[in-house]
């Protein structure tokens, strides 16, 4: 058991490195130049100074002195500096991570708690309105292309009918605070938190149901019924335990995949978060933070596979057993 | 298809499971329904541009004109370009490299996961690290560096979608693999002598389609949200007009025109919905026990 | 001649001045104190206008930093922290007096040496550094408040350098301390400006908040208390809030033409194009004219009849701007209509290929190229690049777009000349010799991005420019101008496009806003709310 954790840390630390090396290999053999980027943004430059700058970021070395320079600065916990933002990426992340976590967990979390919902009681009566709702929610959420519905809804809820902010994550007027900020925050948070809820409640309610089905038609919940156990209890204490399963699988997975998955809403709302810094360090060729963004989302990956397999070996008796 | 037939040919059914198939997709009303669309779209997209010429690039009238309020039905964009004319020749464009992002996310799949679950040991080790690896990196944030540094043309923008997108396919091969490579019918084949290649290609993957003509035809959709998602940002060939990128072009806009995005939207929309529904029909098309539970 | 620009003031005259001759549109009611001013900033990398260009910093550190002088309506050269100065009659010494008793926002007090110190970390560092004060000599500090300037040549447009947008006075207790001053901590971390406001937060990814200096050495002023800059990248959202009234002042990218129609219908807003005459910004088609078959000054007059410049401003522009028809932005002191132009004609294009041996081919094409579009200002580039490519079908020229991912990606093929067309734009300001210049002269033919890229050379152009360079009668340089004009038209170094659209939305209330052609970029010293 411990031999298996040890190994699995082991391969986890190996699949980081993996990323490291590939991501800095690929931004820097690829044409383009994050000087010139900077140059640029200076508003122009003398060749002195290029060469100057090209020397302070260390790009005149060979690829290989870069890359173990690099790998040896990560290994000291240092990210370097953003090219753009003068800031170390540590801080940038760490500013913007706080926005990202809160839209992807409020999305995440409501959708999983509607879709199981939806799921669960979809599945006992197959032939149910409720059953063709999920079906339609699951396909449609499916289909949608997340960003468009990001965009319909604001033409519905913030041009239409003017309810909600159309982006940002607070209002331009600073003299907010305390609970009013927090009020107005929450208030910003409902349309990029909705948009994203939709796609993953296509998903949950979907999941669930599927595997609510399966549970349900699996021997022991008929030996259960056989036996006489209300109908209650069986489904609330055997099949939903089991059936929970795969949902905290798969919402482990999206969670590690929370900087992907938020890159179009965020940009679609001006959200401030890690996608949009991911976005904006692309176009800006801010290759520290594009890098360190990266590594950060794969480490995210990892740590939540793992977290996932904890979580599911202890809601799942039978893989204790094993 | 099932554990005691050698070869399709002789299970003990009068019908091949093909066609068995097919009887049963025919009867799912949805599926056929999601067929239909997916034909008028293919049909659109390819002689659509030859029946309807109106350039789609030109600044043909007023820009911003709504639907109905010009000869150009469904209106004009920001620059005054024919909605309609957008739609048709995008909808090559966007068929075109969702296609081949799906065709390259499945080539990339199967042979990985072919390889892996048929032999096992250090392949198999060696290619599901590999399989971790590209399943750790954040797929569309790598797709959008990917596009980025080598520059935006249809076939980086379709690599680059193929690329983060294969590992599901691999790792659904493998299993179906692992599993059927122990089956009697291709130890049967092998004690008559097939090489590695034979039975590969020719005796399990012919055995493993079904799953994986599902997972094929779902993979359209995906690669075509994801050709949408990148062209939204901007992240697009500048020499041709996807949907995906008249959305994104059109964004601004929307305080003076709503169509200007919804009508690329539906379209899209549409699409990828006619092609879950044909994979849903397929899927439950191959497996009969799920639909009679 | 003896041209005496000297003036001598005591410290409270700029107002008078001000007044007298009838610049700042001071009201009739007397200034209120007090209030918030809420404007946008769409991101900033810098607060420190020394080392960097560009509206993002500008607009904000000219509030935070004062300047040896102002600009003021019709170009007209203000005091600020100078309160006097004097040309010598050779125009090669300028000597400044400045205001007693100015005081960072540290305390510390502002003196010449801080002068000095500023201006040499502008020359080294701002991009039009060199371009600005390179004739600069030496800097002289005789005394606590004068400093001399000792120049090379006569630099005509020296004054407008010295405003706080280009030359902002930087503590030099800060700021000297040896560090690289582009990355210097200080230009974003606890800034100490000299300007009428302080910076009480700075946090580029949500706002930056700026409050009023009480100690500003221009005494009763500043009026507002604050200016909050929430951070809007969305230009729906700054729509919305300026619809709404929750953006006071919205300069620059904020809007664009078709949000101005809507704009100008919403209640108790106010949209002007006043205050960019002096940025002047012009698109162009940039031909790397070193190779065939743009090095054919043929081939260049029929794309320039080929490109409907007067459709494209309507339909990208809304109608709201000109085609632009030389390098001077038509708001520009020297700006001349007087050269020629090339009316739309397609039959005439043709001929003129034709003529120029480029008939169509075999393929059923003339030639081909590959046409830049850079990633920044997309708005503009990109549908001007989708016509020309679709308008240059129509006469069998085939045109491939590439899109620069990146901008460094854009900027080094460009830079490095390795690119055969390209949509391009500039800026004019502050002195033709600084954003004009740069592109025509022979000399500057370098692999720096927007100097003279395409490789031009014409030496009468350049004997023309170097006279201009020098002239400080506004009449004769206005007749040198013109003659620049009229040749590099003539020679149809660039395709001019329609010139931007730049607008400035205010709502009611926001009196007394910088009437100077830098619009948005000088100090809001005297701007007050009345609501």
């Amino acid at each position: 058991m411990l031999k298996g954790s040890l190994r699995k840390l082991l391969n986890a630390l190996l699949l980081m490195i993996a990323v490291l090396v590939l991501n800095f290999t690929l931004i820097h053999i690829a044409p383009g130049d994050p000087v010139e980027a900077l140059v640029g943004e200076m508003g122009g430059a003398t060749p002195e100074l290029i060469a100057e700058l090209r020397s302070r970021f260390g790009l005149d070395q060979p690829l290989y002195v870069q890359l173990g320079t690099y790998l040896g600065r990560i290994a000291q916990g240092d990210f370097g500096h953003s090219l753009y933002y003068d800031q170390p990426v540590t801080a940038l992340i760490a500013e913007r991570i706080g926005p990202t976590i809160l839209l992807v967990t409020t999305a995440l979390f409501s959708a999983i708690a509607l879709g199981t919902v939806l799921g669960v009681f979809s599945a006992q009566r197959r032939r149910s309105v409720l059953s063709h709702l999920v079906t339609v929610i699951s396909l449609a959420g499916f289909s949608a292309p997340v960003f468009w519905v990001g965009i319909m809804l604001i033409l519905l809820l913030s041009v239409s009918v003017p309810l909600l902010p159309i982006s940002g994550m607070s209002s331009a007027d600073s003299a907010a605070s305390g609970l009013f900020y927090i009020l107005d925050v929450l208030h910003h948070l409902v349309l990029p938190a909705l948009t994203l809820a939709l796609i993953y409640l296509a998903f949950y309610s979907r999941l669930s149901r599927a595997s609510m089905l399966e549970v349900l038609g699996s021997d022991y919940i008929r030996t259960a019924r056989a036996k006489g156990l209300p109908k209650r209890m069986v489904i609330y204490k055997h099949a939903l335990r089991n059936a929970i399963l795969p949902v905290v699988t798969f919402a482990g997975l999206q969670f590690g995949q929370v900087i992907s998955g938020a890159v179009l809403v965020e940009t679609v709302f001006a959200w401030p978060g890690l996608g949009t810094l991911a976005f904006e360090s692309i176009l800006r060729r801010d290759t520290p933070t594009l890098l360190g963004i990266l590594f950060f989302s794969a480490v995210m990956v990892v740590v939540m596979n793992l977290v996932t397999d904890v979580v599911y070996r202890r809601v799942d008796p039978r893989i204790k057993a094993r | 298809m099932t554990a005691t037939s050698t070869t399709p040919a002789s299970a003990p059914e009068a019908v091949s499971p093909g066609r068995q198939a097919w009887r049963m997709f025919r009867q799912n009303h949805s599926a056929l329904f999601g067929l239909a669309i997916i034909a008028l779209i293919v049909l659109a997209s390819v002689f659509g541009p030859y029946v309807y010429t109106v350039p789609p690039r030109e600044m043909v009238w007023m820009p911003l004109t709504p639907p109905g309020e010009s000869e150009y039905l469904l209106g004009t964009d920001y620059l005054g370009r024919d909605l309609l004319a957008g739609l048709i020749n995008g909808g090559r464009v966007t068929l075109t490299v969702g296609l081949s992002a799906a065709v390259l996310t499945v080539l990339i799949g199967i042979t990985v996961g072919a390889l892996a679950g048929f032999f096992g040991g250090r392949v198999d080790d060696v290619l599901m690290r590999i399989t971790e690896f590209f399943q750790v990196l954040p797929n569309l944030l790598f797709a959008m560096v990917v596009v980025m540094l080598f520059s935006p043309s249809l076939l980086n923008i379709a690599v680059a979608i193929g690329v983060v997108s294969w590992t599901s396919t691999a790792r659904l091969t493998r299993a179906e693999f692992m599993r059927l490579r122990e089956m009697e019918f291709v130890k049967a084949e092998r004690s008559i002598g097939a090489g590695n290649a034979r039975l590969i290609w020719r005796v399990i993957l012919p055995n493993a389609a079904p799953p994986l003509i599902v997972v094929a035809a779902l993979s359209i959709g995906t690669a075509i949200l994801f050709e949408a998602g990148l062209s939204f940002l901007g992240l697009s060939d500048p020499n041709a007009t996807s949907w995906g990128r008249m959305i994104g072009d059109n964004r601004p806009y929307i305080l003076d025109s709503s169509w200007g995005v919804t009508f690329p939207g539906l379209c899209i929309f549409l699409t990828v919905l006619a092609i879950s529904l044909v994979g849903d029909g397929l899927n439950d098309a191959f497996n009969p026990k799920l639909r009679q539970r | 001649m003896l041209e005496r620009l000297a003036r001598r003031l005591t410290s409270a005259a700029p107002i008078a001045l001000a007044a007298a001759i009838g610049l700042a549109p001071i009201a009739q009611a007397d200034p209120k104190d007090g209030g918030t001013l809420t404007t946008f900033t769409s991101g900033y990398r810098t607060l420190n206008p020394a080392v960097q260009s560009g509206a993002a910093t500008g607009a904000p550190g000219s509030q935070i930093f004062a300047g040896l002088v102002t600009v003021g309506k019709d170009y007209v050269v203000q005091p600020y922290l100078a309160d006097a100065w004097q040309v010598s009659d050779d125009q090669l010494t300028v000597t400044f007096d400045l205001v007693g008793g100015a005081k960072f926002h540290d305390g510390q007090p502002i003196t010449g040496e801080d002068v000095k110190f500023s201006l040499e970390t502008v020359r080294a560092n701002h991009p039009f550094g060199s371009a600005m004060f390179g004739n600069v000599e030496s800097i002289e500090v005789p005394a606590p408040d004068k400093v001399v300037l000792h120049l090379a040549k006569p630099v005509p447009g020296l004054l407008y350098s010295l405003q706080p947008l280009l030359m902002p006075i930087l503590p030099k207790h800060v700021y000297g301390d040896g560090q690289d001053m582009k990355t210097h901590p200080r230009n974003m971390e606890n800034v100490v400006g000299s300007g009428p406001f302080k910076v009480e937060e700075n946090n580029p990814a949500e706002r930056l908040v700026l409050v009023k200096n009480q100690d500003f050495f221009l005494k009763g002023k500043p009026h507002l208390d604050k200016i909050v800059y929430p951070m809007v990248k969305d230009p729906l959202t700054r729509v919305l809030m300026l619809e709404k009234g929750e953006i006071d002042y919205a300069p620059f990218a904020g809007i664009r033409p078709n949000d101005a129609s809507r704009l100008e219908k919403a209640k108790g807003a106010h949209v002007t194009t006043d205050g960019y005459e002096a940025i002047g910004y012009v698109h162009y088609l940039e031909l790397n004219l070193r190779n065939e078959p743009f090095s054919k000054r043929e081939v260049r007059e029929a794309l320039a009849h080929a490109i409907d410049t007067g459709f494209l401003a309507k339909v990208i522009f809304g109608g709201r701007t000109v085609p632009g028809t030389g390098p001077l932005h038509t708001g520009n002191p020297f700006y001349s209509a007087d050269v020629p132009t090339y009316e739309p004609d397609m039959d005439k294009a043709a001929a003129m290929l034709d003529a120029a041996g480029y008939p169509v081919g075999a393929d059923g094409s003339r030639f081909s190229f590959v046409l830049d579009v850079p990633s920044w200002a997309p708005a503009a580039h990109v549908p001007m690049a989708e016509y020309i490519q679709a308008q240059l079908a129509k006469l069998k020229i085939n045109v491939e777009l590439r899109k620069a991912p990146d901008f460094g990606t854009w900027v080094k093929r460009v830079s490095s000349w390795d690119y055969e067309a390209t949509m391009n734009g500039s800026f004019n300001y502050p002195d033709p010799t600084i954003g004009v210049h740069r592109h025509f002269d022979c000399d500057n033919i370098k692999n720096v991005i927007w100097s003279n890229t395409q490789g031009y050379c014409n030496p009468e152009v350049d004997t023309l420019l170097g006279a201009a360079a020098v002239e400080t009668d506004m009449a004769k340089r206005k007749a040198l101008y013109a003659d620049i004009q009229r040749k590099v038209q003539e020679d149809l170094v660039f395709i001019y496009m329609p010139q931007d659209y730049s607008a400035t939305v205010y709502s009611d209330g926001v009196a007394n806003l910088p009437d100077s052609p830098f619009g948005a970029l000088s100090p809001f010293y005297d701007v007050y709310l009345d609501k």
